[in-house]
């Protein structure tokens, strides 16, 4: 899940942001039905729906938010970026690999293009990217240093809400 | 037409159909909808020659050349393939014709076209544009229903190839598989449907037609096994089961034999116990991290 925010405080969307909440939101669904129920058998139907109207109440959220068309973006300073913090961070990416159970060292393909959309529309005015991704969170720092746009931990905002 | 448009060997002769319907409607809305429609044009307008290759049992009708052209044309920038996600999360496809593609048809096409079979053509996209594809499928499902001797047999085959599909998937299934609860929750859906309908003072034409669309998705499902399982990307295939899921949804609330997926009764599936476990989940427990 991610969003980007503007310094006045509007809420900006992309296409690749709207793909990815609901991809998120299956796994949130499944990871919740699984830890709840304990069983998997005659329950997709059940987390079919669940996933529906989480999706709708997500479309309700980004209603208030601004779409926004970045174009097609680059992703391949975004991907190097991410191959040069596999030596300068001591094993924080392997870590975060492990804990997501990936193969890849790398963010997923949606992520990759979320962040370089946030860079582009970055150079037109200063965003931050508000997200709970450990591929963002975990280098907060790196991102800004690298590319400028601030990384805020949605479950740090959480706290305050 | 295919010189007109480029090269002889890259479009099929029933590319001017899908020009002209889409010239004539400006747009149609889904995948589904425009397959039924050009169906529809060639059965009642009767067209020779144009897409020959539609199957009838199987996505009920589809035709894979007029999925290609479709692509081929869009390419050429002849029509437009928007990309919409739906108020209830389903992608489906917008086709729209450019102006490239109106120009095209016009100068090219009308000037050297059989004004009878024109009007014929243009008469059944009147008739049927306005449908929305949820009502042109059920019309045209209405048209292949099984016999009444063959209703038994087919059923039967459906619940066994059902349970072949759990079985293929038992093992399939992770956290972030969205392909798995799509399916799955088809087969749960057809499953129910069909111990609903035991009945058998239902209305012939309720049962044949969720009859056929089962077959169709479960055909579906075989194509989306037979790609996945061998690396490759079944998405298309996925767009066209969630459009059979959404019809048969539609036809099994319409017709009283399920109710909506919004007010849906779980008690069936679940415990008390079990409900109020699910509802009672602390926000905190929602992680949407990816």
């Amino acid at each position: 899940m991610a969003i980007f925010v503007t310094k006045c405080g509007e809420r900006w969307h992309t296409q690749t942001i709207l793909k990815e909440s609901n991809h998120a939101i299956q796994k949130a669904v499944n990871e919740l039905v699984d830890k709840r129920l304990g069983r998997r058998k005659s329950t997709a139907l059940l987390r079919r729906i669940i996933r529906i109207e989480a999706s709708r109440r997500l479309v309700e959220l980004f209603k208030s938010s601004i779409p926004q068309n970045p174009g097609e973006v680059d992703v391949r300073p975004i991907v190097s970026f991410y191959e040069s913090l596999r030596d300068s961070t001591e094993g924080r990416l392997d870590e975060l690999r492990l804990r997501k159970h990936s193969d890849s060292v790398s963010p997923e393909p949606n992520d990759l293009i979320i962040l370089a959309e946030c860079v582009e529309l970055n150079h037109a005015q200063d965003l931050s990217l508000v997200s709970g991704d450990g591929h963002f969170v975990s280098f907060k720092q790196e991102i800004f240093d690298k590319f400028g746009v601030e990384v805020l931990d949605f479950y740090d905002i959480r706290k305050f809400v | 037409m295919a010189q007109v448009l480029g090269s002889d060997e890259d479009y099929t002769s029933g590319c001017w159909i899908l020009l002209m319907a889409l010239n004539r409607l400006g747009k149609i809305v889904t995948k589904t909808k425009l397959h039924k429609l050009i169906f529809l044009v060639h059965e009642e307008a009767q067209i020779k020659g144009g897409y020959e290759d539609f199957r009838k049992h199987f996505y009920g009708p589809h035709s894979f050349h007029l999925t290609a052209d479709s692509d081929l044309l869009a390419q050429k920038n002849i029509l437009y393939k928007e990309s919409v996600i739906g108020y209830t999360e389903r992608e489906y496809s917008i086709y729209h014709i450019t102006e490239k593609g109106k120009q095209l048809f016009e100068e090219n096409y009308c000037p050297n076209s059989d004004p009878e079979v024109m009007k014929r053509a243009e008469k059944v996209l009147d008739k049927y544009g306005e449908c929305g594809y949820k009502e042109l499928t059920e019309f045209v499902y209405k048209k292949y229903l099984p016999k009444p001797d063959e209703y038994d047999e087919r059923r039967d085959r459906v619940l066994d190839d059902l349970k072949i599909i759990e079985s293929l998937w038992e093992e399939e299934y992770s956290p972030e598989s969205v392909v798995y609860v799509n399916l799955m929750s088809a087969v749960e859906y057809i499953n129910l449907i069909f111990s609903k309908i035991k009945d058998t003072s239902l209305d012939p034409v309720v049962r044949g037609v969720l009859l056929v669309t089962s077959e169709d998705l479960i055909e579906t499902i075989f194509e989306i096994n037979e790609k996945y399982f061998e690396g490759q990307n079944p998405e298309e295939n996925l767009k066209i089961l969630e459009d059979l899921f959404g019809f048969i949804c539609y036809y099994a609330q319409k017709t009283d034999v399920l109710p909506d997926l919004d007010n849906f009764d779980f008690s069936e599936f679940l415990s008390e116990e079990e409900i109020e476990r699910l509802q009672h989940t602390p926000t905190e427990e929602l992680q949407l991290n990816s």
